[in-house]
């Protein structure tokens, strides 16, 4: 169990690029302040910066450790409607992410991996905010309602979200900037990476 | 983090960290402010009459005017609790209609704002180096690490991005509020912006990661700090 959540296997460098795509997680979710008046809009960028953050780093769980970083983050600093359960709202799609990318290997270069992905991650929004609802007692209808506005706008705008990924990752590879960065690494070897 | 990049961030990050009264902040230390925090929003999912939610919601004042370390701006919360009063009484009273549904509406709602504001009374009264200090008790150095260099090179990002942002905008990119009605201009936040950022975030990380290991970073199993060991 240790070596299969080992932090060791992340350089510092990419740990710290994680707590980068986390610091814009959080920034882009309340920091700018979106008000766009629609529930579900900040999953457009957590959905991309989570995707962004597994894609990048070799790591089969640095889009949840991204999450528990953001949600850490927004607990620390405030942002959203604070408190504790706020890591709810980032873990659970950090998860869904993770979990596409062990089974779907070169998910982040096409489109329709992309969209799946993020609409099943976006999705657990709907999870989340029955679970609040349901612990703080409302009605089992309501709630019902409630989860599902948030969910299925939620589930839009992170599937809008994820189809910045297939560009930014070519980009990134076309132009050999993550093998730069993120290639010294000697344990991990990404997908498709040929041994030297 | 410096009292300057502090400034330079947000006047959000800045009402977090008021400067004023130092001495109260010695009443509680972070570790035990969170637990009380943590506390009284679990109590807010038990309490579900209007005696204990009037009860807890004068304990939350009562522990927002002992933690009060300067002036409070809770516009923000405010308008948070009218806006789930609005959404959840309404859902309320379509399905129960109006003279059996709006008193059950309007106390889950403040039930539902009693669970998350202790956590802002937390945040808004705890200085956050106090706070980054508590979690690197309570979780692996590497994290605690990465979190607290994050949100200390917070500053030095947003200025990176505002820079990218004005240097793009000059060189004719449509990334302006304005340009953004249309979708066809989408795809130049895409290109002049995000992507740079991007770039940007991975030299700075190489950079700080190169720093941390010339101080020896990692060598020690506990984290040392200057000053104070």
């Amino acid at each position: 169990m240790k070596s299969l959540f080992n932090l060791n296997r992340l350089s510092l460098k990419e740990s710290l690029f994680i707590g980068f795509c986390a610091v814009f997680i959080v920034l882009l979710r309340a920091g700018l302040r979106l008000h766009l008046g629609i529930p579900g809009h900040s999953m457009l960028f957590t959905v991309f910066f989570l995707m962004l953050a597994r894609a990048c780093v070799p790591y089969r769980f640095s889009a949840s450790f991204t999450g528990l970083i953001a949600g850490i983050m927004a607990v620390v600093l405030g942002l959203g409607k604070g408190g504790p359960l706020i890591l709810l709202k980032f873990l659970p799609p950090a998860i869904v992410i993770d979990i596409g990318a062990m089974l779907i290997p070169a998910w982040h270069n096409r489109y329709l991996f992309c969209i799946l992905i993020a609409a099943l991650a976006a999705s657990t929004k709907f999870i989340n905010t029955y679970f609040v609802d349901y612990l703080i007692g409302m009605d089992p209808t309501v709630n019902l309602q409630h989860a599902f506005i948030g969910s299925v706008s939620g589930t839009l705008f992170g599937m809008a979200g994820s189809l910045f990924v297939p560009p930014i990752m070519g980009k990134l590879n076309a132009h050999g900037i993550i093998g730069r960065h993120f290639g010294d690494n000697p344990e991990v070897r990404r997908h498709g990476e040929e041994k030297t | 983090m410096h009292p300057a990049n502090r400034k330079a961030f947000s006047p959000v990050m800045a009402s977090r960290d008021p400067g004023g009264m130092p001495g109260r902040e010695r009443q509680l230390s972070a570790g035990y402010k969170m637990m009380l925090c943590m506390a009284l929003s679990i109590s807010a999912f038990v309490a579900r009459t209007p005696l204990p939610l009037l009860v807890l919601f004068l304990l939350n004042a009562v522990v927002l005017l002992w933690f009060r370390r300067g002036p409070l701006t809770l516009k923000r919360e405010i308008r948070v609790l009218c806006w789930q009063i609005f959404i959840i009484t309404g859902l309320y009273v379509l399905r129960f209609g109006f003279q059996s549904g709006w008193v059950p509406g309007f106390l889950t709602a403040i039930q539902l704002f009693l669970a998350f504001f202790p956590g802002v009374i937390f945040l808004q009264t705890t200085p956050q180096t106090q706070i980054v200090m508590t979690l690197e008790k309570i979780m692996p150095s590497r994290m605690a690490f990465v979190l607290a260099m994050s949100i200390q090179f917070m500053p030095l990002m947003i200025r990176e991005i505002r820079t990218i942002y004005e240097a793009q905008v000059f060189r004719g990119a449509r990334i302006l509020p304005s340009d953004l009605i249309n979708p066809k201009n989408w795809k130049d936040v895409l290109h002049c912006l995000l992507f740079p950022s991007i770039v940007q975030c991975m030299v700075a990380a190489h950079d700080i990661a190169t720093a941390a290991k010339a101080r020896d970073f990692g060598k020690f199993s506990k984290r040392t700090h200057w000053p104070g060991g």
